[in-house]
């Protein structure tokens, strides 16, 4: 067999595989893997192909959870409408901060960002007559998508499988699209990008109100499967997490942070680390890529070096 | 033939060091002009307030003046000069370090007739018929510039020599009407001034204006027709060529006061 | 009620204490950034750890609160300059981004190193102001928050004073003006940076020690000073560390009078509303970047 095909047999495979052999501890595992896929894509489209340092993701995720559980609750609505709702309240939310943010310097925008989600925390807490406060949203009912409920851990995996592909593959597209090659100009030469008539900020903003629809749905699907969600969900640990998934799996490219996200939620299971210690072990690893492996911090901003032995002039 | 280019009393001044003070001036369409000062005269930031990358202060800049499509450039942002068709290239080269060179051409031409980001993502037909058009586009100028056999490489692996032509290539992509080049010979070797010379003379050819930064004087006097000189912020003086060159007030500021050069360059 | 002069004044009081405080937290930030065009991302945990700091102090070595303030802050200087020296100069020729990813790792791990040793439960400082009220015309102020206002004037004139008459000041000045310049003249950026995150840290601390008597400590407290700082110091104009202080005040004024007038979720939102508004409107901030004391 030629070796792409075996590799796709080998995933097939490797996917397969809790399903049929899984205890339901490791269906959550996988479960929970295939959120992190979605949640890494969101912000690898931003930090990786866009080169911003984002911290909106929990925004993005806390919206989507929020929005998904308020209307199964209070609505009941077949979940194909929640859950675009969900994925739409992530683009609202990323215009909404995307769009004071992206045209200010690049300190500023991390800072906004940062600032948003903490906001979004503090409403969250406080706006108890539609978020219950601190004692969050309980008892959320199963997915119904048209009719078809969503119930045993293997049908979330499966679902959870199916979505990781979809957000996957339109990664995929807009990367590879003249849009996606716009948006690495503006990463890697914002003036040059400017001075080539591409609108950088539009283009920005395209893309992280995009990154808002991806990690919208990752929490709605969230909020389903665990079936409770508190102001935790805008925590900042969740940007933590993804910034490793993303830095170490690979930014910028559109495997990397898929396998970053399968390490960083299988390995601190196996390791059953407690969270405390589990972000003290991610805080010390960031802090170890930044100081000694710049040359892979340029690589995930995208600053390629001319290749060592560029021929002369 | 009407100019190309006006520019009115532009102003601009930094914490109190006035970089322009006031500069008028006209480029006449389908010329290679040349803009000549010594370091600090303020030439970089000219370019740089009417190509929408700087605010100017004082003073207004348009692109084709008296006509009916006439823009004035120094009330846009920079995307929007680009797109009303002056293009510019910079003092320190830029490049997309990890974007393939065909990818940069095709980049470059991106601002087509306004797709929306949607539109691109889901490649509509306008997208792809424009897509093909710059493709050829693209093909034609990689071979101008003998760049095809670097087609796919990534821009910033290229050599410094070939990043400049990449960036002369990008400025063709839109066939825009006028190109402001900032010094675009710097640090390049005396073989590939030459040819880059006939590529320029060939670009003005086809109709484009170009509006030159240089300190190689010699490339200045062989290549343009007329030549403004910037002086501490002030347009010192302006003509042809062979006048500038002998003009003392332009020897004093290049060489300080006192000199007893006759010529800017030994003939 | 609304219309009471002495209401009034007592929310005036209020956002005078309050926002002197804010003041305090956000001035060592802006130093940093206009010194060295950095965004310190641990701001808020090293406020945080400050207060623990002062904690430990007097609980593990029993110094009073004086003697341990004092000392606590030299601690956190040194615990700057550390930090800049590991964090920024290895970066500062590098994006910004490093330096930015750096410090929230530094956050990340000071605020679960904190809480892996003292644990979640919040906690309290003693401090011999306590309790103590001075009235004035029937408006009630707090010793503690005298405390504050008179260590933020300290802290103020001590830092004009250091930045315009020391040598190092006059770095750290010329610095936030033209590093290349710096290197040409013999001024060492690294030295200069270390000093800047040792001033910035001990700024930081001190709003830690005179603040932490107040409320509860608890590891996350830093999250809400961040916010706050950040919010300044845009509004002000970053690096700007006059400008900081005036939009510290004002804030502290304004979320008084939103709470006493309006009401509680308003004032939270202040903060945030007005640096959004600031950023869309005047991105320089009120009094734009220049390092002026």
């Amino acid at each position: 067999m030629s070796g792409p095909r075996a590799m796709a047999v080998v995933a097939v495979l490797a996917l397969a595989l809790p399903l049929v052999a899984g205890s339901p501890y490791v269906l959550h595992i996988a479960v929970m893997t295939g959120f992190y896929v979605i949640l890494a894509q969101s912000l690898n489209l931003v930090l990786g192909y866009g080169g911003l340092l984002s911290l909106a993701t929990p925004a993005f995720f806390g919206m989507g959870a929020y929005v998904a559980a308020i209307l199964a609750l209070r609505f009941g609505w077949d979940s194909t409408a929640t859950f675009a709702l969900a994925a739409l309240a992530g683009v609202a939310t990323g215009i909404a901060i995307g769009f004071p943010s992206l045209r200010v310097s690049r300190h500023s925008f991390v800072i906004v960002t940062l600032s948003a989600t903490l906001l979004l925390q503090l409403v969250a807490n406080n706006w108890e007559d539609v978020t219950r406060g601190s004692l969050g949203l309980a008892n959320l009912p199963p997915p119904r998508f048209l009719g078809v409920a969503v119930q045993e851990r293997g049908e979330w995996y499966l679902l959870s499988v199916a979505a990781a592909a979809a957000v996957v593959l339109v990664t995929h597209l807009v990367v590879g699209s003249r849009f996606g090659r716009a948006l690495v100009a503006t990463r890697d030469n914002e003036q040059l990008a400017l001075a080539a008539g591409i609108s950088v900020f539009r283009t920005r903003l395209f893309a992280f109100s995009l990154s808002g629809a991806f990690a919208g749905l990752a929490g709605a699907l969230y909020a389903h499967f665990i079936t409770y969600i508190d102001p935790g969900v805008f925590g900042f640990s969740v940007s933590e997490t993804l910034l490793i998934m993303v830095i170490l799996g690979g930014s910028g490219t559109l495997w990397g942070p898929v396998g970053g996200a399968v390490v960083f939620t299988v390995l601190p299971e196996v390791l059953r680390l407690a969270p405390e210690i589990r972000s003290l072990v991610y805080g010390i690893i960031l802090l170890l890529i930044v100081l000694y492996r710049p040359a892979g911090l340029a690589t995930w901003l995208g600053r390629r070096r001319a290749a060592a032995g560029a021929p002369p002039a | 033939m009407s100019p190309i280019l006006r520019i009115e009393g532009l102003v601009k001044t930094y914490r109190g060091i006035t970089a322009l003070d006031g500069i008028t001036l006209e480029v006449a369409r389908g010329s290679i002009t040349g803009l000549i000062g010594p370091n600090g005269s303020g030439k970089t930031t000219l370019f740089d307030c009417i190509s929408g990358f700087q605010r100017r202060d004082a003073g207004r800049a348009w692109l084709d003046p008296g006509e009916p499509g006439a823009v004035e450039l120094t009330v846009l942002p920079a995307v929007r000069v680009a797109r009303a068709g002056v293009r510019r290239t910079f003092q320190q080269l830029k490049v997309f370090a990890g974007l393939s060179v065909r990818d940069s051409l095709l980049t470059a031409a991106q601002s087509g007739p306004g797709f929306s980001a949607l539109e691109e993502v889901l490649r509509v037909p306008q997208v792809r018929v424009h897509e093909r058009r710059m493709r050829e586009r693209a093909a034609g100028l990689l071979e101008e510039f003998a760049l095809a056999a670097h087609a796919e490489r990534l821009a910033g692996a290229l050599s410094y020599g070939q990043k400049k032509l990449l960036e002369l290539a990008m400025a063709l992509m839109t066939d825009p009407k006028v190109l402001l080049l900032d010094e675009p010979v710097a640090g390049v070797n005396p073989t590939l001034i030459e040819a880059l010379k006939q590529h320029l003379v060939r670009v003005r050819d086809r109709g484009v204006t170009l509006l030159i930064v240089e300190h190689n004087l010699k490339l200045v006097f062989d290549l343009c027709e007329r030549i403004f000189v910037l002086d501490g912020g002030r347009l010192l003086t302006s003509g042809a060529p062979a006048e500038v060159a002998h003009d003392p007030r332009v020897l004093e500021a290049y060489m300080g006061a006192g000199t007893r050069r006759e010529a800017l360059l030994d003939d | 009620m609304l219309t009471d002069p002495v209401f009034l004044a007592q929310l005036a009081a209020n956002g005078v204490a309050v926002g002197l405080g804010y003041a305090l937290a956000a001035i060592g930030l802006a130093l940093l950034f206009g010194i060295l065009g950095q965004v310190n991302f641990a701001h808020g945990e090293l406020y945080m750890l400050a207060a623990f700091a002062l904690f430990w102090v007097t609980t593990q070595l029993g110094l009073p609160y004086a003697a341990a303030a004092l000392l606590t802050v030299a601690l956190m200087a040194g615990a700057g300059a550390v930090l800049a020296q590991v964090v920024i100069v290895p970066n500062l020729d590098r994006s910004f981004e490093s330096v930015i990813l750096g410090t929230l790792a530094v956050a990340v791990i000071l605020q679960n190193a904190v809480r892996l040793t003292f644990g979640a439960t919040p906690l309290d400082i003693a401090s011999p102001l306590e309790g103590v009220t001075v009235e004035v015309g029937g408006v009630l102020l707090f010793g503690q928050r005298l405390l504050v206002c008179a260590v933020f004037a300290a802290a103020y004139g001590g830092l004009a004073a250091f930045l315009r008459f020391t040598a190092t000041g006059r770095a750290m000045r010329a610095m936030s003006q033209n590093r290349d310049a710096c290197v040409m003249v013999g001024i060492d950026p690294r030295s200069v940076t270390r000093w800047t995150g040792a001033l910035g840290a001990a700024l930081v601390g001190l709003a830690g020690v005179a603040i932490a008597p107040l409320f509860d400590l608890y590891p996350n407290m830093g999250t809400e000073v961040v916010f706050k700082s950040f919010a300044v110091v845009i509004i002000g104009g970053m690096g700007n560390v006059a400008g900081a202080a005036l939009a510290g005040l004002a804030l502290g004024l304004a979320e008084s009078f939103a709470g006493g007038l309006g009401s509680a979720v308003l004032r939270e939102g202040i903060a945030f509303t007005v640096m959004i508004a600031m950023l869309l409107a005047r991105p320089q901030g009120l009094f734009g970047r220049s390092v002026r004391v």
